[in-house]
């Protein structure tokens, strides 16, 4: 039996860089990067086609969505959303968060129905998530062109309430919608460095992998729903 | 052990499976066409595409180093692997120190390459695949057999069947099939100490993997459990973000027809301080494995380009008639066939060389532009020199035909022969150098010369041989 711990030399790292510069010794110099023509050119595409595209593509997407214009507006539609889902108890990201995040007491909104919460803790936060109907969160971004919801990692914005309760609702500030993939990794930094996890989500969790019959529910969500706040 | 003639045959004949796979070419044929009818120019998305991964792999030491620094810098762990069982070694290594009992495993063609479930099952440590496809062929022993889908060759009945022997439940349709592994997985996700993944990219530049799935087990297995494993081969990694937007802007597409999978994750280093979910410890191992050989290599350099999408099994007619297990090892179809002997270079992966018609297929729809026929024609000839795949019969033959085709004269003097004495071919199919090869085809009848058929067509029809 092997004791515990690596056994792998200690050496593997400098006999490997040493194999691929000496791989490139006759390699021809890469390619530089060609400019590409992006949103910013082209001047900013507009609030409402912005907003247009990006509900044309949640229904693509399967996601069902509803757009808020004040927040008593977004208040009923988050109400409505979990009422449908029959839900006892949901999961949701931190008050503050959630409030600096969509400008938007949802927390309170949520607090007000008088449902068990759940806030994942501890060393094993999963399973208290899972006792949820339903997550809700906000969003660091939404990407017109694919119908897709960003969520970043960090404090008060646990990962497992958009990934493990069978509904996710996600409440988005209509300004908060970019164009496309290559806008959003445009707001990231290298330098500052990017959150511990991103994850961008467009539709319900899925599969195909039993004779490409598409399934709606493989180990997430079934339903994600989006609450734009059209207001903000 | 079989060979991959022996292999090819067997699976050919095997009429369930063929039905099996016509079905699924079928499906991903639209899928490609629906994913590409909204595409601009594929052309110059593939270009970027090339010169994105490019721009990383003819740089490597250098990436791989800044990777290194920046997932360092965000608290993760990198380790180097040399060869499969380093890269055991580490990541079962990494559980034995943590007393890791449960893994949950998302898809990953390395966690194929280097048999780290065999290893895990080795440890004594349990580790269970997550993806739909993955855990159906861990379920029945098997490997894969497409690289994207890869319980593909079974069908729903296989599904059901194996789900009543193994799980004690079954359904009819895949809707039920699928609930039934939810709830099996639902329980291990929840119970797992270590999470393994893949990664279908690195950032060197900000120090992320990016993680590609419909299912959200990815997002389980890197949320739940106390520690996240990624294993990558070291030419995944690009240089910036927008270069990484390059690679996603053809992946999804080429694969699944999406232009964005339903999850698409970034990760950067393990969870931070003040969070209250995610893995606390992350680690990249970055396997080479015989990567460094082919970058040695200025023709099969290319191969390194490969983003693992699957677009070139779904169009390849090799790999529709035999299917993914024909080929033996992880990797089927074009790039399979090349990419299996430049890593495992022995006689009997280099038969995988001609697995190839020719057609081109897989070139038109790399989204890297890779040349899988010419590279396969080089490996054939690869074959020859270095591997023994010519016997001195052989070469006599290949060396008369040669000189009878350079030779006008000789040519037809042979077929003339020929043809007066064995027009049938049929003796000449008997010699030994030539049976093998006759046996699964039709021989040819030896026909009058077409110069002298052409001339009577054309006095039989006048009017018709000119052109207009």
């Amino acid at each position: 039996m092997k004791p515990f711990g690596i056994s792998a030399p200690r050496n593997t790292r400098r006999v490997m860089f040493e194999r691929l510069e000496k791989a490139l010794c006759d390699a021809p110099s890469p390619p530089k990067r060609q400019p590409v023509a992006s949103a910013s050119d082209t001047g900013q595409p507009d609030r409402d086609a912005l907003l247009a595209a990006f509900l044309g593509n949640l229904d693509a997407a399967g996601v069902s969505h509803a757009t808020a214009g004040n927040p008593d507006e977004a208040a009923g539609a988050i109400r409505a959303f979990v009422r449908a889902r029959e839900a006892q108890c949901v999961a949701i990201w931190e008050a503050e968060v959630l409030a600096g995040l969509t400008g938007c007491d949802v927390a309170g909104v949520v607090r007000g129905m008088g449902l068990g919460v759940v806030m994942p803790y501890g060393e094993r936060p999963c399973p208290d998530t899972a006792r949820a109907e339903v997550g809700i969160t906000g969003a660091a971004a939404a990407l017109a062109a694919t119908g897709t919801v960003v969520l970043t990692s960090g404090p008060g914005m646990p990962r497992s309430v958009s990934i493990v309760p069978p509904a996710h609702l996600a409440v988005v500030p209509q300004s908060r919608i970019l164009p496309d993939l290559a806008a959003y990794f445009a707001t990231l930094s290298p330098v500052a460095g990017l959150p511990a996890a991103i994850h961008a989500v467009s539709g319900a969790s899925s599969t195909g992998d039993i004779e490409f019959v598409y399934v709606r529910g493989a180990h997430g969500p079934v339903a994600v729903h989006v609450i734009v706040l059209g207001w903000l | 052990m079989d060979t991959f003639e022996q292999r090819a045959e067997k699976a050919a004949a095997d009429t369930r499976l063929r039905g099996v796979l016509r079905r699924a070419a079928g499906v991903l044929r639209g899928l490609r066409e629906r994913a590409f009818a909204d595409f601009e120019d594929f052309e110059a998305a593939r270009t970027r595409l090339r010169e994105a991964r490019l721009r990383s792999v003819l740089r490597l030491p250098e990436m791989l180093a800044r990777l290194e620094e920046r997932v360092t810098a965000a608290g993760g762990v990198v380790h180097y692997a040399g060869d499969a069982a380093e890269a055991r070694e580490i990541v079962v290594g990494l559980a034995r120190e943590r007393g890791v009992r449960l893994v949950v495993k998302g898809k990953s063609m390395i966690g194929e390459e280097i048999g780290l479930n065999g290893a895990f099952a080795g440890a004594g440590i349990e580790s269970v695949e997550t993806d739909l496809g993955e855990y159906i062929i861990q379920l029945a022993g098997e490997g894969p057999s497409h690289i994207i889908s890869p319980a593909l060759h079974k069908s729903r009945e296989d599904v059901a069947a194996l789900f009543q022997e193994k799980l004690g439940r079954t359904a009819d349709t895949a809707p039920e099939l699928t609930r039934i592994a939810r709830e099996a997985l639902r329980e291990k996700f929840l119970a797992a100490d270590m999470g393994v993944t893949g990664a279908n990219l690195a950032v060197a530049d900000t120090g992320s993997v990016v993680l590609l799935e419909n299912e959200g087990n990815i997002r389980f297995s890197t949320t739940c459990p106390g520690v996240h494993v990624a294993v990558m081969s070291i030419e995944k990694v690009v240089e910036t973000l927008d270069d990484a937007v390059d690679v996603l802007a053809l992946l999804p597409r080429s694969a699944t027809g999406q232009r964005l999978p339903v999850y698409l994750s970034v990760f950067t280093g393990p969870r931070r301080e003040g969070e209250a979910d995610g893995a606390v410890e992350f680690h990249l191992v970055l396997l080479d494995n015989g990567r460094s050989r082919i970058l040695a290599d200025p023709v099969m350099r290319e191969m390194l380009l490969c983003v693992r999408c699957g677009a070139c099994l779904n169009v390849c007619p090799v790999y529709k008639t035999i299917g993914g297990h024909a080929y033996g090892w992880v990797y089927p179809g074009p790039m399979g066939s090349v990419l299996t002997p430049l890593l495992m270079p022995s006689r009997e992966t280099f038969a995988l060389a001609h697995a190839c018609t020719g057609c081109g297929a897989c070139r038109e729809a790399c989204p890297a532009g890779i040349d899988h026929p010419g590279m396969l024609l080089e490996l054939r000839r690869r074959g020859v020199e270095d591997m023994g795949w010519c016997g001195p019969g052989q070469r006599l033959l290949a060396g008369a035909a040669e000189a009878a085709l350079a030779h006008p004269l000789l040519y037809r003097g042979l077929l003339g022969g020929l043809r007066a004495v064995d027009p049938g071919l049929t003796a000449l199919s008997r010699l030994p150098v030539l049976r093998a090869f006759a046996r699964k085809r039709r021989v040819p009848r030896l026909r009058p010369p077409f110069r002298s058929r052409i001339g009577a067509t054309s006095r039989e029809r006048p009017g018709r041989g000119g052109g207009r």
